[in-house]
């Protein structure tokens, strides 16, 4: 597989126009300056961490916001569509969509983080023995690295899916089990590269122990990449796990996550386009907010 | 270039290994049975039916001869037979698969084509008004979830504005159009699926494509380019377009797996008869050989398609094309 | 053998733009070139002689900003003519060769290609006889076997090979000034001599004008008209080559006169 596999699309820059330049009148729309302007880039981290702030504080405080039980059905409420009583209206059972969509934040919240935990760690622990023990170790990790790579990661998930029940512990273990190859290969790379350096050498020159010098030295100094990867790898993760319970294999009804009502949805597309367009925007709207935050960060970095 | 290719394919047997190994182990060393589940879901396995499966898969055998026995099968290209009608796994992959690669590779040349276009539009316009409204496009492009565009595109297009088909691939009465009405027929059907499909690769590939030329567009060669006299256009044309498709071949390589991964997806929602949906029936039924065959056809397909990317990479790059 | 006045820099200004600091990198520089003259631009790097050549046909990088002057040449001030002008007038009248051949050529095109596309840009001619002109040129700038360089790719030749062929994209158009930032800074010391020889044997016979910058005053020494030492953004002497060496002036050039007798 190709060594390029880890390299991410880096964060745009954005330009300005020349000013007071006597010549290139017909350049002047080209003539772009291709430092880097902070500006957008603080942009960037204020819409991507206001998302994420709002966004939290519904999960979280969702029973204080909320007016109904998400649970709570009601037939001779069903779908209505979004007035003062129900700010989005309701489900085909008469359950509040705002209520449904608070406690919804809740669980894709919980499942992405809890996931990304899980690959973060399976990830720095293979890309650090990887990365510092070299030779037979490295190939093997990476070699298992590689073959998982291989698999497309949705089938991955599916098959472990058809064969564990769906509960939303399971959920999380699988897609943080499938999706750890990229922290490896990034760790592993962040140490190889400090490994050489001087303070690493002194360490070891003076007998710190390998596990130490793991420790205390090369993944602190590898962490910054290893967050940006990890904010990046919550959209991710909140990408796939609608996707499952959009296809009735991830969370199951009738705990409320925005993947299972969109899937409920589909019953009654033609009739309350509310079911269907305000949930994906909250799905949307999250997986922008987590990459813009995650791009911001890589910037600083 | 002919040892490159040797060695590539090479390099490509432990991987192979590894990928049986590890779609056999993800059925087996998961916590519990494939027949327990069986059972578990559908009441009605009786006793004998669960011991002709637990037969059927050879479960009564220790791990390691259930391993070699499904390796000496998978020599002699034999899956089994499908859970659900007892028809051979391969036969009914055989049937489905055209669909899928034929999605994919419509997909691919798409996305290529459009984002090689709007990479290259959103570069030469950098600082602009229009390259910011590329760049916020863009990164929605990006976030949207496949399966919620193709449910608002499903309502806009086919409930509302009736213009288009929202499931299947060809109409009822298929059979007795002509050869062009059966064209538009399956254009009009697949007219959504793939322009779902290329959302998210197509954000991916543009955006990496600006980025790229970008950068490219700060190499020396660029200034000795331009001091030939060649126009901005021309240079970026003839000069960064061509080492911006370098690492962009890399990328379409990378997104194979994303795409033949999200055919389970796309094919479910539009109710297309490929190897996704196959995959999708499979693991709502239990179908374990089925599973574990598609496992194999996934990876092997991604192993293809990474071997395509590489030579196609060698063979743009000189570098490596006239390797000393 | 030198004639009028070809080009006349006018108290040049540029400014150059750093992490959001703004550095005055040329800061008045005036500077005339002869025809058939060979003048050397002598200074340290950051002095700004680089930026001064390259504001020349207006190829500056985008951070750097000419803020005022004025760059003649044939009645013309290029500084403030069209961008469809200036972009005939390089390559075609002004040409360039840079420190690092390798770098300066497009690593996934063919030599051959490279050569040509000046010359069917500026010279009307088809690819045919363009292709047959850039074998003329590797033969011109002493290229061996320039049927197999033509379709060879910078990684496949030398350095100093790739800066001959540099030359042959430079020369192709029959310019009359031929910029050379650091041509040889990159190379060895016996491909710089040869590279050199190549370099002048053909103005002798061409007859072109050459602006030689370089920071290394020792090279110019031998076959510069004339010197101009650039010092902090601004030219701070420029004399006759003999000039230069027997009476220097300034603090800076006797610095740098110093240093070769040193070596």
């Amino acid at each position: 597989m190709s060594e390029l596999a880890c390299e991410r699309v880096s964060g745009l820059r954005l330009t300005t126009p020349q000013t007071r330049n006597p010549a290139n009148t017909q350049t002047r729309k080209h003539a772009n300056t291709f430092t880097r302007k902070p500006f957008t880039m603080k942009l960037r981290l204020f819409f991507g961490l206001g998302i994420i702030i709002i966004l939290s504080v519904a999960a979280i405080f969702a029973p204080f916001l909320t007016r109904y039980d998400p649970d709570k059905i009601s037939i001779d409420d069903a779908l209505l569509g979004p007035s003062g009583a129900h700010l989005l209206g309701t489900d085909q059972l008469g359950r509040d969509l705002f209520s449904r969509m608070m406690y919804g934040a809740r669980i894709s919240l919980l499942v992405a983080l809890i996931s990304v935990a899980i690959a973060t760690s399976v990830g720095l622990f293979f890309g650090s023995l990887a990365g510092f023990f070299g030779s037979v170790i490295d190939s093997l990790i990476m070699r298992f690295v590689d073959i998982m790579l291989c698999f497309p990661a949705f089938f991955l998930i599916l098959a472990v899916v058809a064969i564990l029940e769906p509960s939303i512990v399971n959920i999380m273990v699988i897609i943080g089990l499938t999706s750890w190859m990229g922290v490896a290969r990034l760790v592993r790379a962040e140490i190889l590269s400090l490994k050489e350096r001087e303070f690493i050498l002194a360490a070891k020159a003076f007998g710190v122990s390998n596990i130490r010098i793991i420790w205390r030295h090369l993944i602190p100094n590898a962490l910054s990449a290893v967050i940006v990867n990890a904010t990046l790898g919550v959209a991710g993760a909140i990408l796939l796990e609608s996707s499952l319970s959009f296809l009735g294999l991830g969370v199951q009804p009738p705990t409320p996550s925005w993947g299972n009502i969109l899937a409920e949805s589909k019953e009654t597309l033609g009739v309350a386009w509310w079911l269907s367009l305000f949930p994906g925007l909250a799905i949307l709207l999250t997986v922008v907010g987590f990459n813009l935050l995650g791009e911001a960060l890589r910037e600083r970095a | 270039m002919l040892g490159y290719l040797l060695k590539r394919l090479a390099g490509m047997i432990p991987l192979f290994i590894g990928i049986i190994t590890i779609s056999f182990m993800v059925i087996h060393l998961a916590p519990g049975k494939p027949t327990t589940l069986q059972e578990a879901m559908n009441p009605k396995v009786s006793l004998e039916a669960r011991e002709r499966l637990t037969k059927l898969y050879g479960l009564d055998k220790p791990l390691s001869i259930q391993y070699f026995n499904w390796c000496k099968k998978l020599a002699a290209f034999d899956f089994g037979v499908s859970f659900i009608d007892s028809r051979p796994v391969v036969a009914k992959i055989a049937e489905r698969l055209p669909l899928t690669v034929a999605i994919n590779i419509a997909s691919l040349v798409l996305i290529l084509f459009f984002g090689i276009l709007i990479g290259l539009w959103s570069a030469r316009a950098a600082g602009s008004l229009e390259d910011h409204c590329i760049t916020v496009l863009l990164f929605i492009g990006f976030a949207m979830p496949g399966f919620w565009l193709g449910l608002l595109l499903m309502n806009v297009f086919g409930l509302q504005l009736r213009w288009l088909p929202i499931s299947g691939i060809s109409s009822l009465d298929f059979e007795y159009y002509t050869f062009w009405e059966k064209g538009i027929d399956l254009a009009r059907h697949l007219m959504l699926p793939l322009f779902v499909s290329c959302v998210g690769g197509l954000a991916g590939i543009s955006r990496y494509m600006r980025q790229a030329i970008l950068e490219i567009l700060k190499q020396p060669f660029i200034r000795a380019a331009k001091a030939k006299g060649l126009s901005f256009d021309a240079v970026l044309k003839k000069h960064a377009l061509p080492n911006a498709l370098l690492p962009v071949v890399t990328i379409v390589g990378l997104s194979i797996p994303g795409l033949i991964g999200g055919s389970v997806i796309l094919e479910s929602i539009f109710a297309l008869p490929g190897v996704g949906r196959l995959f999708y029936e499979a693991v709502m039924a239990r179908d374990y050989p089925m599973i574990m065959a598609e496992l194999v056809l996934g990876a092997v397909l991604t192993l293809l398609g990474n071997l395509f990317a590489d030579i196609a990479y060698a063979y743009v790059d000189p570098r490596i094309r006239y390797k000393k | 053998m030198v004639g009028n006045n070809l080009l006349e820099i006018k108290n040049l200004h540029i400014h150059f733009r750093q992490q959001n600091k703004l550095i005055r990198a040329v800061e008045g520089v005036s500077l005339d070139i002869g025809e058939g003259e060979i003048v050397g631009l002598v200074g340290e790097s950051g002095s700004g002689k680089t930026l001064t050549a390259l504001s020349i046909t207006r190829i500056l990088p985008k951070t750097a900003e000419i803020v005022s002057g004025e760059i003649i040449f044939q009645n013309q001030d290029l500084l403030r003519v069209n961008e469809s002008r200036i972009e005939a007038i390089r390559g075609r009248d002004i040409s360039y060769i840079f420190q690092e051949a390798s770098a300066s050529l497009n690593p996934v095109l063919p030599i051959g290609r490279q050569i040509s596309e000046g010359i069917m840009l500026h010279q009307n001619k088809t690819k045919k006889e363009a292709g047959d002109l850039a074998l003329d040129l590797l033969r011109l700038v002493r290229l061996k076997r320039p049927e197999d360089i033509v379709k060879s790719y910078p990684h496949q030749l030398s350095g100093g090979m790739n800066q001959r062929v540099m030359i042959a994209i430079a020369l192709s158009s029959k310019p009359k000034l031929l910029i050379a930032d650091e041509p040889t800074t990159a190379l060895d010391v016996t491909i710089e001599k040869e590279i050199m020889r190549v370099l002048l044997e053909l103005q002798a016979q061409l007859n072109y004008s050459i602006l030689f910058i370089t920071h290394n005053v020792a090279l110019v020494q031998e076959f510069a008209h004339r010197i101009a030492i650039m010092y902090k953004g601004k030219i701070v002497e420029n004399a006759e080559r003999e000039t230069i060496f027997s009476s220097p002036l300034h603090e800076h050039t006797k610095e740098l006169i110093s240093a070769i007798i040193r070596l």
